[in-house]
């Protein structure tokens, strides 16, 4: 146990504390404000939003060509979506052609409907390779596609977002709209991940 | 970050929520967002003060925790603060040093009035 009785705390934990502090002062930015966002985030917004997206697509087809569309107008009829995301793309996988998101010079993801990117999402060698080397990089990552299949990797840029809609996995024909919406993963609706067939044995 | 490193990454992500490495990158995300729903800048424009910051930083070296991400982030939002005259480099100075001597006001208290800090505090004043 240490007798050191000084404080110790990270620089970025101070500064932002500090900055959050100045702008409370100044009557910038309440707090409570920004406890609102976090909270929305920790709470409601994850990956588990995307998938109802995906699950409702699968099972309604009228749906499904509105979320291609318009993936910000179909989403919010689910009342999912936010200020912070203005134009949403929705990609469609199929037996030939696999889109794959990256975002070049930052880390752009759309938020309210998948929630916070993972770190891998945010890490040099990802944002730097994919573009480069998709077939490598996402075989790296598990995901072997066949010589067959086109790969599409889209670049988050400016205000555009991006959300693949996954293939419906074979064998969910009896399942449910809320059963299929556990099937969806979060990357597969970045499109580095394959859903598996649905194994029938196993529910 | 390597390939296996990838991989690792992203099966240690999971399926689940994620939530914020760190209390302050939760409340750089939390500022960001409510000082664009205020307009005090756009995301756009936090965007591009981002990209400058994660450019510089990989001069240096790769990204590849949320601890140099969110670095990053910190960088950009001070920035962009600065820039628009909120945020004044020799306040935020002054206001570290103000917060850290509470902190330690508030550390060197508890030492002091708790001898058996494991207990439950039975004596809180409302």
């Amino acid at each position: 146990m240490s007798h050191d009785h000084k404080i110790e705390k990270a620089w970025q934990a101070l500064r932002t504390e500090a900055i959050e502090s100045l702008l409370n002062e100044i009557g910038v930015l309440d707090s409570a404000e920004v406890d609102q966002v976090v909270h929305h985030y920790e709470e409601n917004v994850g990956p588990r939003t995307g998938a109802k997206v995906v699950a409702r697509a699968w099972v309604d087809p009228a749906f499904r060509q509105r979320l291609l569309a318009n993936g910000l107008a179909a989403c919010a009829e689910l009342g999912i979506g936010g200020p912070e995301t203005e134009s949403l793309h929705v990609l469609e996988n199929t037996a030939t052609v696999h889109n794959v998101v990256v975002c070049t010079l930052c880390s752009c993801y759309p938020w309210p409907i998948l929630g916070l990117p993972p770190v891998w999402y945010k890490s040099s060698a990802y944002r730097s390779r994919l573009v480069r080397e998709p077939r490598k990089v996402l075989q790296e990552m598990g995901l072997t596609l066949g010589d067959d299949v086109e790969i599409r990797v889209w670049d988050s840029i400016s205000e555009i977002r991006y959300l693949v809609l996954p293939e419906r996995p074979e064998g969910t024909e009896h399942l449910s709209e809320a059963e299929l919406a556990e099937l969806v993963s979060r990357d597969a609706m970045i499109g580095v991940a394959h859903l598996p067939a649905h194994d029938i044995a196993g529910t | 970050m390597q390939p296996h490193e990838l991989l690792d990454q992203m099966q240690r992500a999971g399926l689940a929520n994620l939530s914020f490495a760190s209390p302050w990158a939760a409340r750089l995300f939390g500022m960001t967002l409510a000082a664009a729903q205020k307009k005090i800048f756009s995301l756009q424009e936090f965007q591009q003060a981002l990209i400058a910051s994660i450019q510089l930083h990989e001069q240096d070296g790769c990204i590849d925790s949320d601890e140099q991400y969110y670095t990053c982030w910190l960088e950009a939002l001070q920035g962009l603060l600065e820039q628009q005259d909120l945020i004044k480099p020799e306040r935020l100075g002054v206001r570290e040093d103000q917060l850290l001597a509470a902190a330690q006001d508030r550390h060197d208290h508890q030492r002091s009035g708790h001898h058996h800090p494991h207990h439950a505090d039975s004596e809180h004043h409302a």
